[in-house]
């Protein structure tokens, strides 16, 4: 039977998938170009990633109902196989980076097989669950996390100076910022899940509405985890930091007593990105073995899941490799397929509208 | 008559059979012969001969169950003076002799047997191809009195008992409704249990009466003992370890889960009554929550909360952080807890495993104990295990503290069932701990609360209304807001008749009568 969520929860799904992996490493690289002016660049990211969007669902809800049938096109099928592609890249790169931060700033000496193998265990049953019960946990803690995330400026009120984040002008500026921009678009780009997941609202109103308000979230606290940790740690340590959004939190000092939150935030950060894995999980499944949405059966889900978690292990012999291809490959694959997504999107869009039309 | 007799020559058991479906017939000698088969070796079932304007007769009762005063009364007395030689015919026995507030006839064996092992008394007329069912039942059975398992400081203080009508009349009287349904049914092929289902035909969901209905006529059992019976056999997954219906000794909370549109099992023979379908968070709910002023609620839920999470947590969290996230705790705090557990030769998740197992096995022996001694015996072993293992180095004092916090934790979880599943949670949850710290704790919460929001209560999300999140109805779940505000009832149960009070009920002194 398929399963269907509300405009809100779409809304929620999408802000985790843009949030909740970009914050681990992405504020390093960003910073790293455009120095302490890295706090506009979700500005400028901002507005083009909501017009693709925006451009892509078009007038009405007719991309909406071609997914919800189920009968399927050719060219629906090449687009579930590209989303697939790009969700595993996805899912690979996002998985290895947190098996690298957890055994960093958890468990140093557990191996990151057997942290691998625990995880994709976890994510199997979370996926094999089915999008409606992912999208219930995502809501609940994203809850949580988003309400951590909007203190954080209040806690670090003691640390914050604002002379850190002050722009600074200069000739490279533009080229800085438009280099910063370039970075962080594929990250942001990958909201176009939410074109996937339509064929599982069933509510035609107020689903343009979610993925404004949806980005907008996740833009706003990636914004204010960027601004957060410049303005506490300086732009030298964040663009040099692997983890610049910890070492923030490591700064948190309210009393004597309360100076040691940061795990405990990071406790609250770990389900909202296992969240994104498992509804990641859950749609490359989909994409290449359920197209429809409407069978119930898991059953590759399971080799399907391992065989994800033994790549992210082996495609990348240590952290460094990882973010090489982090901040510069991706960068590039991740522009490139989602293009491409999107004018699969534009010619299913006016596809179906010339059907509805005889 | 020849069926009937082939059947009085062999050795039946005393199973009522199914495909029996004799009627009875006007030889009375032949219908006794028949019925003392059935209840031979029976020494409680009395068959009592009379004479009645002529006519033989038998009166048949088990003793014990039935009102005997009112019998000898309103039925052998009635029948010995009062009946008239000629004319004489059951209708006229049933509505000018018989005095007895239920009579009913029967004419066939299979329900005959029934309506005696029920606890009525039968009159079997010579020449009369029908009986009479007397229904005055009676027997000794415990007083209504406060439950022991779910006091409070203010509120009713009456609770169920073992008896099915009187259970259903004090439901009865907290609702003088004519849309409150007793449905009956009988359950269990030896023990013929009865239950009645109970709901509000204007606000239950008719799909979840059928459903429930399914439920409990696919049940095919020889004994039903309990509501716990019931409960494992008609709940979604019984392989959870969280209980899908609750269950009270209590009618005021069976009439308000009634009034939110649920539906409510009373079983014959067991005090605790089942009410479906339930959410997580009404197992956190006290009916006291209702009573008290809404101040008293908010703190109290808020409370219950947080010690719900600690009973779940606090060990797991304390293995963890005692042996691989020590940088957590603040400087003196760790240095004291360090000091104390210098000489303890277990790493903590052993100490921990030792402690909240010796707790258990005291808890559980408290149970069991004569009320006499087990005070005593109780009070014995938390000294002994408290203060003399720490004294002899097997544990440390940090960790008599914590699994004593988790103790009272768990106790003040108002639900006995997710009380003791909470219990039985939190040794995974060690385990995950000891293994891989913060990061199992993590993992293991997060396949909890998976479960939770994939578990559903007859087609109810189990953990609604916080996922899916209903704003509306989060007004009774953490918090209760005030009375005046509560004006609709829960939105997962009820769609028909949503709104339960009036608007603009709270009361102020400028305010003009509507």
């Amino acid at each position: 039977m398929k399963q269907f969520i509300s405009p809100f929860q779409l809304a929620i799904l999408v802000a985790n998938f843009i949030f909740a992996a970009a914050l681990i490493t992405l504020p390093q690289i960003l910073t790293q170009i455009s120095i302490q002016n890295t706090w506009i660049v979700p500005f400028l990211v901002y507005p083009i990633v909501v017009v693709l969007l925006l451009i892509g669902f078009g007038r009405g809800n007719i991309l909406q109902s071609s997914f919800l049938t189920n009968h399927r096109s050719s060219l629906h099928h090449l687009f579930y196989i590209t989303i697939g592609l790009f969700l595993v890249i996805v899912y690979i790169r996002d998985l290895r980076a947190f098996i690298d931060f957890t055994s960093r700033a958890l468990l140093p000496t557990t191996p990151i097989e057997v942290i691998a193998i625990l995880v994709s265990v976890v994510l199997l049953y979370i996926s094999s669950t089915g999008i409606e019960v992912v999208t219930r946990i995502t809501v609940i803690q994203f809850i949580m996390l988003s309400a951590t995330i909007l203190s954080l400026p209040f806690m670090l009120l003691n640390e914050i100076e604002l002379s850190h984040i002050m722009p600074i002008l200069g000739t490279d500026t533009v080229e800085n910022l438009s280099k910063s921009s370039f970075e962080l678009l594929p990250w942001m780009g990958e909201s176009l899940i939410f074109f996937f997941l339509l064929g599982n609202v069933a509510a035609k109103k107020g689903v343009k509405r979610a993925i404004i308000i949806g980005v907008s979230i996740g833009f706003f606290l990636l914004f204010l985890l960027i601004i957060t940790s410049i303005a506490v740690l300086g732009e030298n340590i964040v663009s040099k930091s692997i983890y610049p959004n910890f070492i923030m939190i490591q700064q948190i000092n309210i009393t004597d007593f309360l100076d040691r939150l940061d795990l405990i935030i990071v406790i609250l950060w770990m389900p909202v990105l296992l969240s994104k894995l498992a509804l990641t999980l859950y749609c490359i499944h989909r994409a290449f073995f359920n197209p429809n949405g409407g069978t119930t059966s898991n059953l590759l889900m399971t080799p399907l899941s391992l065989l994800l978690a033994v790549l992210a292990i082996i495609l990348f012999e240590n952290n460094t490799v990882h973010l090489e291809f982090t901040f510069l490959t991706w960068t590039i694959i991740g522009i490139v397929m989602e293009f491409l997504l999107l004018i699969l999107v534009l010619i299913l869009r006016f596809r179906a509208k010339a059907t509805s039309l005889r | 008559m020849r069926r009937l007799f082939n059947i009085l020559k062999h050795n039946r058991k005393s199973k009522i059979p199914e495909t029996m479906d004799l009627a009875i017939s006007t030889d009375l000698d032949n219908n006794i012969k028949f019925l003392k088969k059935q209840f031979e070796n029976s020494s409680d079932v009395v068959f009592r001969q009379i004479t009645t304007a002529k006519n033989k007769a038998y009166i048949i009762f088990v003793d014990g169950l039935i009102d005997s005063a009112r019998i000898e009364l309103h039925a052998i007395q009635q029948l010995l003076e009062q009946t008239p030689a000629d004319a004489l015919d059951t209708t006229y026995i049933e509505e000018q002799i018989i005095s007895v507030n239920s009579v009913t006839e029967e004419n066939k064996f299979k329900k005959l047997l029934k309506q005696i092992l029920d606890g009525n008394t039968i009159l079997l007329v010579d020449k009369f191809d029908k009986a009479l069912v007397l229904g005055a039942k009676g027997g000794s059975s415990r007083s209504i009195s406060e439950p022991d398992t779910e006091s409070v400081i203010r509120g009713p203080r009456e609770g169920f008992t073992e008896s099915l009508r009187v259970n259903t009349s004090l439901v009865r009287r907290k609702i003088h409704s004519n849309h409150l349904k007793v449905v009956s049914r009988t359950v269990g092929t030896e023990t013929q249990t009865s239950l009645a289902i109970l709901y509000l035909e204007n606000l239950a969901p008719p799909q979840l009466v059928e459903e429930v209905l399914a439920r409990i006529d696919r049940i095919k059992i020889d004994g039903i003992l309990e509501s716990g019976y019931i409960e494992e056999l008609i709940e979604d997954d019984t392989w959870s370890p969280f209980p899908q219906i609750q269950n009270t000794e209590r009618p005021d909370t069976v009439a308000a889960n009634l009034l939110e549109g649920r539906v409510s099992i009373i079983v014959d023979g067991t005090p605790f009554v089942l009410i479906l379908p339930t959410s997580f968070w009404q197992f956190i709910q006290a009916s006291e929550d209702y009573y008290q002023r809404f101040h008293i609620s908010v703190f109290l839920r808020l409370l219950r909360v947080t010690l719900l999470f600690l009973a779940l947590l606090m060990p797991a969290l304390y293995v963890a952080i005692a042996s691989f996230h020590q940088e957590m705790i603040p400087t003196t705090l760790l240095l004291s807890i360090a000091a104390s557990r210098e000489a303890i030769p277990f790493p903590v998740f052993i100490e921990a495993l030792i402690m909240e197992l010796s707790f258990e096995a005291l808890r559980e022996a408290g149970i069991r104990l004569p009320k006499v001694i087990g005070q005593a015996v109780s009070i014995l072993g938390a000294l002994v295990i408290g203060t003399a293992a720490v004294e002899a180095g097997i544990v440390s004092a940090p960790m008599v503290i914590i699994v004593s916090l988790t103790g009272i934790a768990s106790f003040t979880i108002p639900r006995f069932n997710l009380a003791i599943s909470i219990r039985l949670l939190r040794f995974p949850m060690m385990i995950l701990a000891g293994i891989f710290g913060l990061f199992g704790v993590v993992l293991g919460s997060i396949v909890l609360l998976t479960h939770l929001c994939k578990l559903r209560s007859f087609g109810v999300p189990y953990f609604s209304p916080l996922s899916p999140l209903k704003w509306s109805d989060l007004k009774d779940v953490f918090i209760r807001v005030p009375w005046w505000d509560m004006d609709r009832r829960p939105k997962q149960f009820v769609k028909e008749d949503p709104v339960r009070e009036g608007s603009n009920l709270k009361a102020s002194p400028n305010q003009k009568e509507s």
